[in-house]
C-alpha cells in the first residue's frame, strides 16, 4: 500500500492571537485534525481567553488533514495555510 | 477475565468496576498532594508553552504517520502498547452498568471535558454543560489537581449523577470509565468520536489499551427489529449500519464496543447484550 503523505499546515500565531476566543477552524474541520491548549494557568481560574497569547492552536492529527481547506475559508485572520508537500518545495 | 479484572479485582460474575474497593480512599492515597507525576511534567511545560508539551511519543508517531513513515509509526505504537498493556486506561460500561457504579455511593462531581475543549474549543463552565464526572473519596480532594478539574466542579446526589449519565446518553454520547493503571479511578466519562481522546488513540492509531472495549458485545434481535433506524447513527465504532438486504440493523461483533447506545436508543428492544467472554471468538477481542 502507498504511503499517503498528508498536507502541511501552517498556523500564522501572530495573527491567530486567540484560539479558544474564535475557535472556528477548530469547530468546521471534518476530521478534528486541530486542538487549543492554555498556554499559562493560573492557580484554579481559567485564563482569559480573549487576552492574546492565553491559549494556542496547535496541529494535533495532521495524518487526518485531507487538505479540503475549510479552515482556511472560515478564518478570519488569513492565518492558516493548507499546502500538499510538492507546493511546499520539499 | 480481561486484564483489568485481573488487575483490580474483579470476577467472572463482577467486573472490577463494580468492586467497591476501588472507589475507596486506598487507590487515592498513593498520590500525595502536589506530587502527581503529571502535574509535575505539565506545570512547568504549560509555563514555558512551547512545543516540549506536545513532544509525546503518540505525536511523534502521528507526525510521522502524516509524513508517509508507517515503519517508525508502527514502530512507537507498538512500544507503546507493549507498555500500556500492563496499565490499561479506560473501558467502555453499558448505560445499565453505570447505575449500578452510581449506586455504590462515592461521592461524584460533574466537571469539565477536557477532550471537547481541546478538539472543539467547547466551554463548559455549568453543570448544564458538564459532560464529565468525577468519581471516589478523591474527589473530596480535588482541589489538589488543578490541572485537571480547571477551577470547579459541581457535587451531585446519586440520584442526579443518574440523571446526567442518562441525559448525555439519549443525547448521544458513551461512558466509558478511566483509570489510571489501578492506581486511581479518575472519572466517568461521556464521550464520542472525534473529539475523544481515548477513543481517537485507540480508533485512528491502535494504541488497544487506551480504551478496553465493555464486558458485552451487543446483538441485533432480528424478530423484533423492524428496521426503523433509530439506532443507527449513535455507534462511535463503525459497528452498526443498515443492511438493505435483510432490512434491519446490522451489528459488526468484531468492531462492537458494548457501549450500548444502539440499545438504549431502540424503542423496540431489539438490541441484546451478550458476554462477551462466554463467546469463543470474542473472549479474547478486548
Ligand atoms: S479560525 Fe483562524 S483566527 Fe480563528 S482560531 Fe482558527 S486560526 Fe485562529
Ligand atoms: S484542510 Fe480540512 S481537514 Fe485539513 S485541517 Fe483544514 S479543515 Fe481540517
Ligand atoms: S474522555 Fe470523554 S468526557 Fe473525558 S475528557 Fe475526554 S471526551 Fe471528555
Ligand atoms: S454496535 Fe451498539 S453497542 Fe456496539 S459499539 Fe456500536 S453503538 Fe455500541
Ligand atoms: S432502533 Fe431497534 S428496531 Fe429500530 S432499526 Fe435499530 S435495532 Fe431495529
Amino acid at each position: 500500500m502507498e504511503a499517503i503523505i498528508a498536507p502541511v499546515i501552517d498556523i500564522d500565531r501572530e495573527r491567530c492571537t486567540t484560539p479558544f476566543a474564535c475557535k472556528k477552524c477548530l469547530q468546521i474541520c471534518p476530521t478534528a485534525v486541530l486542538a487549543v491548549h492554555e498556554t499559562r494557568m493560573v492557580r484554579l481560574e481559567e485564563t482569559d481567553k480573549y487576552l492574546p497569547g492565553t491559549y494556542r492552536l496547535r496541529i494535533a492529527y495532521r495524518d487526518k488533514c485531507s487538505g479540503c481547506n475549510r479552515c482556511v475559508d472560515v478564518c478570519p485572520e488569513d492565518a492558516i495555510t493548507v499546502r500538499m508537500l510538492e507546493e511546499v518545495g520539499a | 477475565m480481561c486484564r483489568m479484572c485481573d488487575s483490580l479485582g474483579g470476577d467472572a460474575a463482577n467486573p472490577w468496576y463494580l468492586n467497591p474497593k476501588n472507589y475507596s480512599n486506598r487507590m487515592y492515597k498513593l498520590r500525595e498532594p502536589g506530587k502527581g507525576p503529571q502535574q509535575a511534567a505539565t506545570a512547568g511545560a504549560i509555563e514555558a508553552g512551547g512545543e516540549a508539551q506536545h513532544a509525546s511519543p503518540i505525536n511523534t508517531a502521528i507526525e510521522a504517520k502524516a509524513n508517509g513513515d508507517m515503519e517508525t509509526f508502527n514502530k512507537i505504537i507498538g512500544e507503546m502498547n507493549k507498555r500500556a498493556a500492563l496499565r490499561p486506561g479506560c473501558q467502555v460500561v453499558p448505560l445499565h452498568e453505570v447505575m449500578e457504579v452510581l449506586d455504590m455511593g462515592m461521592p461524584v462531581a460533574a466537571m469539565q471535558c477536557i477532550c471537547r475543549k481541546t478538539t472543539r474549543g467547547c466551554e463548559e463552565c455549568s453543570l448544564k454543560e458538564y459532560t464529565g464526572l468525577g468519581l471516589g473519596t478523591g474527589m473530596l480532594k480535588w482541589e489538589r489537581w488543578p490541572e485537571r478539574y480547571r477551577g470547579k466542579v459541581e457535587f451531585l446526589s446519586t440520584k442526579q449523577a443518574k440523571e446526567f449519565v442518562e441525559f448525555w446518553d439519549k443525547k448521544g454520547f458513551m461512558h466509558m470509565l478511566m483509570q489510571e493503571g489501578g492506581d486511581f479511578i479518575g472519572g466517568l466519562c461521556n464521550c464520542d468520536y472525534p473529539d475523544c481522546l481515548p477513543i481517537r488513540q485507540r480508533i485512528d492509531y491502535g494504541l488497544t489499551a487506551q480504551l478496553v472495549k465493555s464486558e458485552y458485545v451487543c446483538f441485533v434481535d432480528w424478530d423484533k427489529c423492524n428496521g426503523c433506524g433509530d439506532c443507527l447513527g449513535r455507534c462511535d465504532f463503525n459497528a452498526l449500519k443498515y443492511e438493505a438486504t435483510t432490512e434491519k440493523a446490522h451489528i459488526d461483533q468484531f468492531q462492537c464496543f458494548g457501549c450500548g447506545l444502539c440499545e438504549t436508543a431502540c424503542p423496540r428492544n431489539a438490541i441484546e447484550y451478550r458476554d462477551r467472554k462466554q463467546i469463543p471468538g470474542l473472549a479474547k477481542v478486548w
